[in-house]
């Protein structure tokens, strides 16, 4: 049914409303490039002096003649000078151009020059013998091109890590405005994501960085500072960055294979080992006589004994024919099937060559006989999930649903984009509404009566009376604050944007935990600490301290699995695992998907649209498959604990995931267009 | 009035009036838009003023000449579009700025409407345009004497409106400006975020300061003075009242905008762009910048993730896609 017709009229008509620019030039020493730099410093600042006093007087003509300045540099280098010389949005003297040089190149500078330099400044660098690679108004500051050798020892590691981190940031394709500045160093990052890369080898490290000369000093002081050696600095040629870039590429796959290969050894090795382990008995112990013998490993004599009673068994005192069972104890299960024999064991022997049924097993096995305490976890079933859409709140606008499950099996949904959604489930399927604080809230923490709610301008609410009686948080950020969780410890860790964590004892005062960089995403409480993605990589806090993990991609959500693995989700169509606590990750297997490309010639960059291929979410359904959901409504799952991912298909929704729940052994995703999907 | 078809609505326009009908419902559920409403046009990159928070790339070419201007609006005329919106560089100092807009008016079905610093804003060259032109919109600068430039406008009986870009410092005095304006016989102000990088974006309490005081302002002139916003500020006023909400600037889509040296960008903040060597093409690129939803690589640009701007001054969003 069409809709009925509206009207609307009014009045009104449209307007038009109405950058930094760098001049590279290459001489052919350098000491001509510093003269030049030196002569063009001098210039600048009498040119400054002089083109104000002119702007002074009552009768200027904007933009005014040359200044004397300007026609005496242009006279010595031969050149009839031509064209007004101006920048910023005042006066020009004390906002002059910075000038720079860099071996035989020469860089200037404004952070806004009207008209950028001019035609005529780089004329006259021409007739001063000077050859210009670039044209000669780019925008934006030059590309600069580093390598240094590291520090040896943990100076060294900690260097790389940091410059990991830092360059890490360019993979979440966010703009260098919104990144974080490398520990220690504060300074305006600029140019596009693109232009920084970065590699290191472990000895060695390139960089190419777009960088105002004025901050070049506090760079090459603040790598000289954390050990850098042999540090070379040049403006980078077009060639540079995509170098750099492949070299990073190349050790990183170099990085994979040494992984993938150290991992096929400790597979090698895990099979070794299974199979000299005791294969679990197969046999039903309800009602079977136990016999002991050797000394137990594990427990006390009476201890198994009990344990023979938990599982249906009873005791027998001797060996004899209608024995069930001899468990040979941890020091003889060493020996088990290998000729030292002890007397209980032979005798059994000699009473099964006689025609008697007794098993003989070790320690290890007795210790997997049994329902509540069998250590075999039950197999993860191998189709992929379904997907089923169970509500759809009443909002116009829903960016994101966070979930935040209670101990009593609540499952709490919070959202909206500066606005409030608040519901709440018990079975996943009828959804009410509560009452909570703030808008553009991004998570929830239910912990018996007390309720932290947190979202957009570092909002954070606390009650300690249920939805009720909200109080907001003072936590020092205006950041969008994306997690809080309660850590093992009891303390409650928040997180946010602009590299934004906090940690509070008492749950109302927060102090900001610093060290971490970039985004941070949905915090995890796990019992080895608290895990925290960023999109500088992967962190792990103990107490206070935050340490990173062996992993410097941009990550969204973290999980650890039932068995033990984390698995981390990211930006580029990534997620990682880890099977050694963290230590080392390697890429999951994931499904490739087909970049938007809408590089039509003549548009060029104008029109290059990145493929949505960003995980945002990621969860373990009871059963043990994994799921992550990601932009344009991608939906992918693991059934092999993270080692490949496979992509359900639905046609639910085509918006990005941005937030997810568990309850009752599934899991509940949340995005954009007004949509929470069950995935079971 | 003449119609474009917007997506799924109707929308009728009279440049005599300036007065809009959006209709929608019924058939017009069916409409898809094929070319913009408005085309905003860098008439020249010259201009007599030297701000630091100009955005306009200052090496760009000015491209244009009279009779290219003159063909490119009937173009844009017969296309379909409803209005022809020029800016800079300052649009006065083209030459024969006054007969150029003149002839626009006479010769397309285009309101012809332009941003200028009021510098050159003569009585001659208002008397000029008077009847040929939709609406003047003049840009306040702290060091010009905009009151001047406001009783010229007043005395000479022009359609014109005021672009103030609201910056922390001028938030202090938003209210005494408007309502000294108001007083002077100022009808429209257009409310600008600041685009580009340093420090005059609004903090998140001085976000929630100026959204509140539109509401205010707002129900105090009861449409005495029409408050406008411009699209970039889309989430970030979430109470001021606006006729139509979308959190999407829709540039590339009911607008477009070329540059002095003849690019075709979905904003005038954009990058790169276009080149346009023939106005035939027009067509073909506005259907591939409606798509593309482009973000500006500017601090402030609605569609950028957070707006793009700094950390500790950033009113934090989700990320759209479009904007990686």
């Amino acid at each position: 049914m069409t809709r009925p017709i509206e009207i609307y009229e009014w009045q009104s008509y449209s307007c038009n409303n109405s950058s930094d620019y760098r001049l590279v030039a290459e001489f052919d020493s350098p000491a001509r490039a510093a003269a030049m730099a030196d002569e063009l410093r001098a210039f600048f600042k009498k040119h400054a002096k002089q083109y104000d006093k002119q702007a002074d007087t009552a009768d200027f003509d904007w933009p005014g003649e040359p200044t004397p300045a300007a026609l005496a540099l242009g006279t010595k280098y031969g050149h009839a000078w031509d064209e007004f010389l101006i920048w910023g949005d005042d006066q020009l003297e004390g906002d002059e151009p910075h000038v720079v040089a860099l071996g035989k190149t020469l860089v200037l500078y404004h952070t806004y020059s009207s008209g950028g330099f001019g035609p005529d400044v780089p004329t006259v660098l021409k007739k001063a013998g000077a050859t210009l690679p670039e044209k000669s108004h780019a925008d934006g500051p030059p590309i600069l091109r580093g390598e240094l050798a590291l520090p040896a020892g943990p100076k060294g590691a900690k260097l790389a890590d940091e410059l990991a981190s830092f360059f890490a940031q360019g993979d979440a394709g966010s703009s260098p405005h919104e990144w974080t500045d490398l520990p220690g160093l504060t300074i305006e990052l600029g140019g596009d994501e693109d232009q920084y890369a970065f590699w290191c080898d472990g000895s060695r490290a390139a960089f190419t960085w777009p960088l105002p000369p004025q901050d070049i000093k506090s760079v090459t002081a603040h790598l000289t500072k954390r050990g850098a050696t042999d540090l070379s600095l040049r403006v980078a040629t077009k060639a540079d960055v995509k170098q750099i870039a492949k070299r990073a590429r190349e050790l990183d796959k170099a990085r994979e294979a040494g992984l993938a290969k150290a991992e096929k050894e400790a597979a090698k090795l895990d099979k070794a080992r299974a199979k000299a382990r005791p294969t679990p008995p197969s046999f039903d112990p309800k009602g079977l006589s136990f016999l002991f013998t050797g000394k137990l490993a594990s427990m006390s004599r009476a201890e198994a004994q009990d344990r023979v009673k938990a599982i249906g068994g009873r005791v027998a005192g001797s060996v004899a024919k209608d024995l069930g069972v001899l468990v040979i104890g941890g020091d003889g299960s060493a020996l088990y099937g290998q000729g030292t024999k002890g007397d209980k064991q032979r005798k059994v022997e000699a009473l099964n060559a006689a025609g008697a049924n007794i098993r003989i097993i070790s320690e290890t096995s007795f210790l997997t006989l049994g329902g509540a305490e069998s250590f075999v976890a039950p197999a993860v079933p191998q189709e992929l999930p379904g997907l089923t859409l169970v509500t759809t709140p009443e909002d116009s606008w829903v960016p994101a649903v966070c979930g935040g499950t209670t101990a009593d099996g609540t499952l709490y949904l919070v959202g909206g984009l500066s606005s409030s959604i608040g519901m709440k489930t018990t079975d996943g399927r009828k959804f009410t509404a509560v009452k909570v604080a703030g808008r553009g809230l991004r998570a929830i923490l239910v912990d018996g009566k007390q309720v932290w709610i947190c979202g957009e301008y570092g909002t954070l609410y606390h009650s300690r009376s249920g939805f009720s009686g909200f109080k907001e948080l003072a936590v020092g950020t205006r950041e969008c604050l994306q997690a809080v969780v309660r850590a093992e410890d009891g303390a409650i860790w928040i997180g946010g944007h602009g590299g934004f964590l906090a940690r509070s004892k008492n749950g109302t005062t927060f102090t900001p935990v610093s060290g971490v960089g970039g985004i941070v995403g949905k915090l995890l409480a796990t019992t080895d600490g608290v895990l925290i993605p960023t999109t500088s990589g992967l962190w792990r806090a103990t107490g206070a301290t935050v340490k990173k993990l062996g992993l410097s991609k941009a990550i969204r959500q973290a999980i650890v699995t039932r068995d033990g693995t984390i698995v981390a989700a990211g930006a580029n169509n990534s997620i990682y695992r880890s099977t050694d606590g963290g230590k080392t990750f390697r890429a999951a297997k994931v499904p490739a998907f087909t970049a938007v490309k809408l590089k039509r010639k003549p548009l060029e960059k104008a029109y290059w649209v990145k493929p949505a291929k960003d995980y945002n979410v990621l969860a373990q359904l009871g059963d043990g498959r994994i799921v992550a959901g990601g932009d344009h409504g991608v939906v992918v799952a693991s059934c092999d604990d993270g080692q490949t991912f496979r992509r359900v298909e639905h046609a639910l929704t085509d918006g990005n995931f941005w937030g997810i729940g568990t309850l009752e052994g599934k899991v509940f995703l949340g995005g954009e267009n007004r949509i929470v999907l069950r995935v079971e | 009035m003449r119609s474009l078809e917007l997506d799924g609505a109707l929308l009728r326009f009279d440049r005599e009036t300036g007065t809009n009908q959006l209709v929608r419902g019924g058939p017009f559920e069916r409409c898809v838009q094929r070319a913009p409403r408005v085309v905003q046009m860098a008439l020249t990159n010259q201009c007599n003023k030297t701000c630091g928070f100009c955005y306009r790339p200052l090496d760009a070419a000015s491209g244009w000449t009279f009779a290219d201007v003159l063909a490119f609006g009937r173009y844009l005329s017969d296309w379909g579009v409803l209005e022809l919106a020029l800016g800079g560089g300052e649009p006065t100092v083209f030459p024969q700025f006054g007969d150029l807009v003149r002839q626009l008016w006479c010769e397309t079905a285009l309101a012809i409407n332009f941003t200028t610093n009021g510098k050159r804003l003569t009585p001659a060259l208002i008397d000029q345009l008077r009847g040929h032109v939709g609406q003047i919109q003049v840009s306040v600068y702290d060091d010009e004497d905009v009151d001047a430039v406001i009783d010229r406008l007043v005395a000479h009986g022009i359609r014109f409106g005021l672009n103030y870009l609201v910056t922390p410092r001028r938030l202090a005095t938003l209210d005494a400006d408007l309502l000294a304006w108001s007083a002077r016989g100022v009808r429209d102000v257009l409310l600008l975020s600041y685009k580009g990088d340093g420090g005059l974006h609004l903090s998140a309490a001085e976000l929630r300061d100026l959204d509140a005081r539109i509401v205010q302002l707002h129900a105090h002139f009861a449409g005495r003075l029409q408050l406008k916003v411009d699209v970039c500020w889309s989430t970030r006023l979430t109470h001021a009242p606006q006729l139509f909400f979308d959190s999407d600037c829709r540039a590339g889509s009911l607008f477009l905008s070329v540059t002095s040296d003849r690019r075709v960008l979905s904003c005038s903040f954009a990058d790169g762009g276009v080149p346009l060597s023939r106005f035939d093409e027009l067509p073909a690129i506005y259907l591939q910048l409606k798509h593309a939803r482009q973000a500006a690589q500017v601090a402030g640009c609605a569609r950028l993730p957070a707006f793009g701007i700094r950390r500790g001054r950033r009113p934090a969003l989700p990320v759209y896609p479009e904007a990686r």
